[in-house]
């Protein structure tokens, strides 16, 4: 399922008379299967486009096309979208409402008009995905960890079975296992077919799972590439207030240090490893 | 006793309630912890997702009482009811969401807050707040609302509200969890400049390595337990071990011990960039 | 969105307005609904818009800020001028069916207009220029007397100021809730009136359970900094009646005179007004068919 925005644009009201512009003219298109990494600085528009990409906000301009339709269009179905997209917001533990864990997981089947044995068999496939365990299924959220609450509700999301899934920092707070337990869910999902665009602060995680990084500055589109091609943009990154992956900048020390080493194209700590050991032999 | 901390195994238990509101039965979330911490140090604990650090935090501020054993803060028992307050005084604390501990509309209000509860008369309280305000370098927002603010303003705000209580020691209960890397180096280069400066006892809780390797001593906690202890580089010595314990290693540190899996002869427990460097050339030049 | 309603909102300026005690503006906002009260007469009303445009002009509020926050009263607005125009009796001008509207009507509904609109613009000052804290602070101390009844004034005060600082933040997590839900197919739009009931569960739990998570945590962060109710407890601000607070008093004493001798000596105007809308009316009805002739 192919994502494709043209000159997507979303203006609020704010106290200075002019409208802020949260998302500026951008333009891209997202083909199916892709592991997309958006990162950006605090109020650079990120969470803002993924709510025009799943029809939460309407834009000011542009258009949002999913498999080529405009999901804004007045025929389009919200139901046909909802099908296509999935969102995770950020900490959606905290919108877990239903007395047991099975049952919230259903509420999105449901909602598709699922028949409740049917609902109930995309949301067991779904919880067992995500990790957790059958006989957990009956206890309420609040008797599970804050991971696990978290794990519940992206099988919340899974159920709905989108081609697209949108998680906007789906590791905040999680301790470095459970955020490397997280990110590997994504590549496995990313595996079975379905496309992922990841929002998040942390560099290091977007430059090792994502094969695309689009980087958003005052709502414009900044950079979009290749990690590697993203990453070689340091001094521009830089000045909207990122930073390269810390593989890089450990690899920029060492050469400051003396030592002969070429640092362009350093993403992950393999990266870094193999730089290091061929400059010394 | 010239200690800020010392805790004599002390256990927690949470008690859990089913629906009709009775007592299901009691979870440990301490279990038999020993702390010794002397004043002026920058400790951090370490610890995953529910190991008991933030349960353990909430002793040392005496806002939880341990159900076994004793602790003492700055020399004074909590479990006694008037030591409370002066406790509560001389060991702040700094919680995890910017959000829900800031109490005013207006920073300045807000960091004013202690010492009002502290009974400090009116002309001292705007002395202390000028002063909190401009060590966290949030002086110039003092008329500000704390919705305009950014999470790491917010969390120095927070600081320097316990600031102005004149405290001994600040614990700071996962204080980055929920900011951007922007705001973690704030409120890290804040806690570090308060503890260089001040000569403040920094407690920091946290689960990223990189916030860890400036302090004294490190602690870490698995099961309500405490797992390992000793200085960064005995700590990020043992990556089996931290693994084992859902945690990792810093960046640079990860580097280096990957080298030395490929047969680079470095030293155990580098902790940053600079240090791998360092060794990297010496390496070199005994080529 | 619930986020217009300038009600409750501060709007931050360097004023006299806002550099006044709050007691003072709490009792001066008082005076003036209770001025708007007293008299139902067209040159109270007008001393009345007077005052209140000299208080704007001195607050530093711009006209634009204070009007946006009207949207939310505009229906109000119209059903009450609706109402004084179709059920005022008197001098008819118009008659259909069984409508009649009347001399006195219109200008009943001009009045009526006139007062709620101050009544809000006000009110709307006294919030716009005291912060929410200043403001429980004024509201403690003028109620402090009640403390002899066992009011637990500072407790009150300290609740209510809370809840200004929880509201934008609770807001906003609702709309996060709501979008959220939204994404799983919630159906929030329904006509159905038991479909959309039902459809505000998965919003409501969530949003409870995290005001009660959010409340925790404050109610440990207060106790953290030795929150420990009203007792020995210093202020930080301190409030003093200033030489601005006792001009301000004097002119609002003035000005309230002012209301009430006008009021008296001009009772009868609303009657003498409505002739001279009446005169006004065929005059201008005279005038048009001398120009047709």
């Amino acid at each position: 399922m192919e994502l494709k925005t043209e000159n997507l644009t979303y203006e609020y009201e704010s106290n200075s008379a002019t409208p802020t512009r949260a998302v500026d003219g951008v333009s891209f298109v997202i083909p199916g299967g892709e592991f997309l990494g958006i990162v950006g600085h605090t109020g650079s528009g990120k969470t803002t486009l993924v709510q025009l990409l799943d029809g939460l906000l309407k834009p000011s301009a542009g258009t949002v096309y999913l498999d080529g339709e405009d999901i804004n269009a007045k025929n389009y179905s919200r139901k046909k979208m909802r099908a296509g997209i999935g969102i995770v917001f950020q900490y959606p533990e905290y919108q877990l409402f239903e007395s047991t864990i099975l049952k919230d997981v259903c509420f999105g089947p449901k909602n598709q008009g699922l028949k409740d044995e049917e609902a109930e068999k995309v949301a067991v496939e779904a919880l067992k995905r995500v990790g957790i365990k059958e006989e957990q299924f009956e206890l309420s959220p609040f008797e599970l960890s804050g991971g696990q609450r978290r794990r519940v509700a992206i099988a919340g999301v899974l159920a709905m079975q989108p081609k697209i899934l949108i998680l906007d920092e789906p590791t905040a707070g999680l301790d470095p296992a459970g955020r490397e337990e997280m990110l590997s869910l994504m590549d496995e999902l990313n595996r079975d077919g379905m496309t992922i665009i990841l929002i998040s602060h942390s560099m290091e995680d977007v430059a090792a799972h994502a094969s695309r990084i689009m980087v958003l500055d005052k709502g414009k589109v900044f950079l979009d590439g290749a990690p590697a091609e993203v990453f070689a943009h340091v001094e521009e990154l830089e000045n909207i207030g990122l930073a390269a992956p810390e593989a890089y900048y450990i690899l920029e020390e060492i050469r400051k240090a003396g030592l002969e080493i070429e640092t362009e194209n350093t993403v992950t700590v393999e990266d870094a490893v193999s730089k290091i050991k061929k400059s010394l032999c | 006793m010239d200690k800020m901390v010392f805790a004599d195994k002390i256990s927690y238990d949470y008690k859990a309630y089913d629906e009709n509101g009775e007592l299901k039965g009691t979870v440990r979330a301490l279990d038999g912890v020993s702390l010794d911490i002397k004043h002026g140090d920058f400790i951090t604990i370490l610890g995953a997702n529910g190991s008991g650090k933030s349960t353990l935090a909430k002793q040392i501020n005496a806002l939880l009482c341990p159900t076994e054993g004793t602790i003492f803060v700055d020399g004074k028992d909590t479990a006694e009811e008037e030591n409370l307050l002066e406790i509560r005084q001389s060991a702040g604390m700094v919680f995890q969401n910017p959000d829900n501990q800031i109490i005013a509309t207006v920073v300045e209000e807000d960091v004013g807050f202690g010492p009002e509860n502290l009974g400090v008369p009116t002309k001292e309280i705007w002395e202390r707040v000028e002063e909190s305000l401009k060590t966290v370098g949030m002086y110039e927002y003092r008329k500000s609302s704390p919705m305009r603010l950014s999470g790491g303003q917010k969390q120095r705000v927070s600081i320097a509200g316990v600031l102005a209580m004149h405290p001994k020691c600040i614990i700071l209960d996962e204080p980055t969890a929920m900011l951007d890397p922007q705001g973690r180096k704030e409120v890290i280069r804040a806690a570090r400049a308060l503890n260089d400066v001040e000569k403040i006892t920094i407690i920091l809780i946290t689960h990223y390595m990189e916030e860890a390797i400036y302090s004294d001593r490190i602690f870490v906690m698995d099961e309500g337990k405490i797992v390992m202890q000793g200085t960064p580089k005995e700590i990020f010595s043992r990556p089996d071990e931290l693994t084992k314990h859902r945690l990792t290693l810093p960046m640079a540190t990860q580097v280096a011990y990957r080298l030395k899996e490929e047969g680079i002869p470095l030293p155990d427990g580098i902790l940053n960039r600079k240090e791998l460097a360092r060794e990297l050339i010496k390496i070199k030049e005994a080529k | 969105m619930l986020k217009d309603i300038t009600l409750g909102q501060y709007y931050r300026a360097e004023s006299v307005i806002h550099r006044l005690d709050p007691r003072l503006k709490l009792v001066g906002s008082l005076v003036f609904m209770v001025s708007l009260f007293l008299f139902n007469n067209p040159i109270c009303y007008l001393t009345a818009a007077v005052f209140l445009v000299i208080v704007i002009a001195l607050s530093k509020i711009p006209v634009k800020f204070m009007l946006r926050g009207m949207k939310g009263i505009v229906f109000l607005l119209l059903i009450t001028v609706l109402y004084h125009v179709l059920f005022t009796t008197g001098t008819v001008i118009v008659e259909f069916w069984i409508i009649h509207i009347t001399y006195e009507g219109i200008l009943n509904a001009l009045m009526m207009f006139a007062r709620l609109f101050m009544l809000i613009v006000g009110s709307s000052i006294l919030t716009l220029t005291t912060t929410p804290t200043k403001l429980t602070d004024g509201l403690e101390s003028l109620f402090k007397p009640l403390k002899i009844f066992r009011v637990p004034v500072h407790e009150m005060a300290m609740m209510m100021s809370i809840a200004l600082r929880f509201i934008p933040i609770l807001m906003e997590e609702t709309d996060r809730i709501m979008k959220a839900q939204i994404a799983r197919g919630a159906d929030l739009g329904s006509k159905n009136i038991f479909v959309r009931v039902k459809g505000l569960v998965p919003i409501l739990v969530p949003l409870f359970v995290s005001a009660f998570r959010r409340a925790g945590d404050l109610a440990l962060a207060m106790e953290a900094r030795c929150y420990n109710g009203g007792e020995g407890r210093t202020k930080m601000k301190v409030m003093h009646l200033r030489l601005r607070d006792f001009i301000s008093m004097y002119i609002l004493a003035l000005y309230l005179g002012a209301i009430i001798v006008l009021g008296i000596f001009f009772k009868g105007l609303p009657a003498i007004v409505c002739e001279d809308m009446q005169c006004g009316l065929e005059f201008l009805i005279a005038f048009f068919k001398g120009l047709k002739g």
